[in-house]
């Protein structure tokens, strides 16, 4: 995509029709991580979004390079 | 009017008392602290004849109200050497409760070295002899008591590794299919019970309409309704319903915290083959139950059973916790696997934390090869016959650590700690050091907050908020999933508690019962030898890199040490 960012993406909720989606995504310029899911079409709510195996405020733009993981925030018991 | 029961095992008797009134608005983890406190030493031996174990109900136990049966069971830890509670869902609480029983308290032990059942029904409590139990797996144990009292009673019981007074071992307690698989597995609880010679705890149904006193029936139905109404809108229970726990493996993995080969790697390509989404595929599949509850009327449902390739029930249930410490901190990456070590664990009545983690530090100590699954049940054959080895691994992680030389073992206080490596789970890491319960996580997950967990600033407040919030929950008898509902509807759970004791309780009264108890646990511990030196993350984690990130834990120690005076 012209003047976009292209992102190493894994997806650990259905997505084009993958139980688990990976591969490379090119985003428009600006897009923030909140974005993201929405962007990709994804309406599950509360999904987290990380950024380089880090948690990333909704806010943060994505760059060039960046490793994001969209996945469903969970706990242990 | 609410009452104990104390079972004296020495004399072997049991009679009700009532309740006293400086325990009327304590239960869980606050009433089992309280009691621990108040009469066990804590320098006793804690499989000696002075220590004692005390099952609690929570506050809120004794009806249908979704996910508030959890039962406490505390004493001193014959693990970690300090105080302990460790709680469990399963049926229990419900019955001790619809007996108006708030809890139980096992003491002495009997002269003749025999083991007994404790049968409670209509006319209190009764003792009887149970030498045919001795031995039994807790399946096998499970299921001639059910046959005998009837499939709608409830059960606490050891199996043989707290007969044989394991570290390891914990209280099984049977869920609303009379399955032994809800266990308060950690801290070796279940070796205190089997100190006792108590090999199970039956509690009977009362029937239909049984519950405890309700000093207002009307206004606890009016403000049980949105509580329930939260739980079933709320996503985050939705996704507990859908997956469980599993989906948190590849979480944290993603983080890089996730424990692979004995705490060395924090991330591994290998686990895709162990992920949620794919577990919960699986069970479908195969016909198992993805969505299950643990304790009966609980809308979670985040409990499991798990299915062979022949479709036949193998285990339940299958969580975060024992996939990645009998799974991925082995190397294993194989649900069967997985799911054949559980249900050993769940039979021989033991914890899948310490178990997993105590069988991690014997590989990186070369007793057996990493990714062995073959070794593994090798392992558990040991523990059940009771063979050094089998011994060593009952013992816990710390002391295989010691036996074979090991430095990197994951323990706090003698605990070993839970699947989240603290090196980047941070929030965790101080929860493990500061927590009077030694390394658990279930103390004070921070794993829910959406923060950067490789940043030390800001964990020592996350944790204590969380440590607070979970001491009050425990107290409440509610499971740590209700959180997300709990937070919105805090008034309507005040409200229930004023429909249940006709008393005012504020959220301030609350926090500062949490607090209260945490602080008791503490100056249990201070006085049982564990002082503020134990309150720290072993030092090769602050020294070792975790790949992938490189990191080291390194909140600074003077913040943790002052974690209880800010509160």
């Amino acid at each position: 995509m012209a003047g976009g960012v292209t992102i190493h993406l894994e997806v650990y909720v259905p997505l084009r029709g993958a139980r688990r989606w990976t591969g490379t995504e090119s985003v428009p310029a600006g897009t923030t991580a909140g974005e993201l899911p929405g962007l990709l079409g994804l309406d599950e709510p509360e999904l987290a979004v990380l950024v380089n195996g880090r948690y990333a405020p909704p806010g943060r733009l994505l760059e060039e390079g960046d490793r994001v993981a969209i996945l469903r925030p969970s706990e242990g018991g | 009017m609410e009452r104990i029961l104390r079972i004296d095992m020495t004399r072997g008797e049991a009679h009700l008392e009532p309740l006293p009134e400086a325990y009327r608005l304590l239960g869980g983890r606050a009433l089992t602290s309280r009691i621990v406190a108040d009469e066990v030493d804590p320098l006793c031996d804690p499989l000696g004849p002075h220590n004692k174990v005390v099952l609690a109900t929570g506050l809120l136990s004794g009806t249908a109200l979704s996910s508030s049966n959890r039962l406490s069971a505390g004493g001193k830890s014959p693990l970690t050497g300090g105080i302990k509670e460790a709680n469990a869902g399963g049926n229990t609480a419900l019955r001790l409760a619809q007996w108006g029983i708030r809890a139980v308290v096992v003491e002495g032990a009997p002269p003749d070295g025999q083991w007994r059942i404790a049968v409670v029904g209509p006319e209190g409590c009764r003792l009887e002899p149970a030498g045919d139990l001795a031995g039994l797996g807790n399946y096998a144990a499970a299921g001639r008591l059910l046959a005998r009292f009837g499939a709608r009673a409830a059960l606490a019981l050891i199996g043989p590794a707290g007969e044989m007074r394991m570290n390891v071992a914990g209280i099984a307690n049977t869920d609303p299919e009379g399955r032994p698989s809800r266990i308060a597995a950690r801290g070796g609880l279940g070796a205190v019970m089997g100190a006792r010679g108590l090999k199970a705890l039956v509690v009977l149904d009362p029937g239909p309409g049984a519950g405890p006193g309700m000093a207002e029936p009307r206004r606890w139905r009016e403000h049980a309704r949105p509580y329930l109404q939260e739980l079933r809108q709320s996503p985050a229970i939705a996704r507990y319903r859908n997956y469980g726990t599993a989906s948190t493996l590849e979480l944290v993995n993603k983080l890089g915290g996730l424990p692979i080969r004995n705490f060395s790697r924090g991330q591994d390509a290998a686990t895709e083959a162990i992920t949620g989404i794919l577990m919960a595929e699986m069970i479908a599949e195969r016909g198992g139950m993805v969505s299950h509850a643990c304790m009966t009327g609980c809308a979670i449902q985040c409990s499991n059973t798990w299915a062979g390739p022949d479709g036949r029930e193998v285990t339940s249930a299958m969580e975060f916790e024992s996939n990645t410490l009998l799974g991925a901190n082995l190397e294993i990456f194989d649900f069967d696997a997985i799911a054949r070590f559980v249900s050993e664990c769940n039979d021989l009545g033991i914890d899948t934390i310490e178990t997993g983690a105590a069988i991690g530090v014997a590989m990186a100590g070369g007793l057996v090869p990493f990714g062995d699954v073959d070794a593994v049940l090798d392992l558990f054959a040991q523990m059940r016959q009771g063979t050094p080895v089998g011994r060593l691994i009952g013992a816990g992680a710390a002391t295989v650590g010691r036996v074979l030389g090991v430095r990197e073992v994951p323990v706090v206080k003698g605990q070993a700690m839970a699947a989240y490596d603290p090196r980047t789970i941070k929030g965790n890491g101080v929860t493990y050091a500061t927590s009077p319960m030694g390394a658990d996580h279930t103390a004070g997950n921070s794993i829910g907050a959406k923060v950067d967990h490789l940043d030390p600033a800001g964990k020592v407040a996350l944790s204590r908020e969380l440590q607070i919030t979970a001491a009050l929950l425990d107290s409440l008898g509610m499971c740590s999933f209700s959180r997300a509902a709990y937070a919105p509807n805090e008034g309507h759970f005040l409200e229930l508690l004023r429909a249940r004791f006709g008393a005012e309780v504020t959220a301030e009264d609350l926090r500062a019962m949490a607090l209260a108890t945490i602080r008791t646990e503490v100056a249990f511990n201070r006085r049982a030898g564990l002082g503020p030196e134990t309150d720290r993350l072993p030092e090769w984690m602050r020294e070792v890199p975790l790949p992938p990130h490189g990191a080291v834990f390194d909140v600074p120690q003077e913040e943790l040490d002052a974690i209880w005076q800010e509160a």
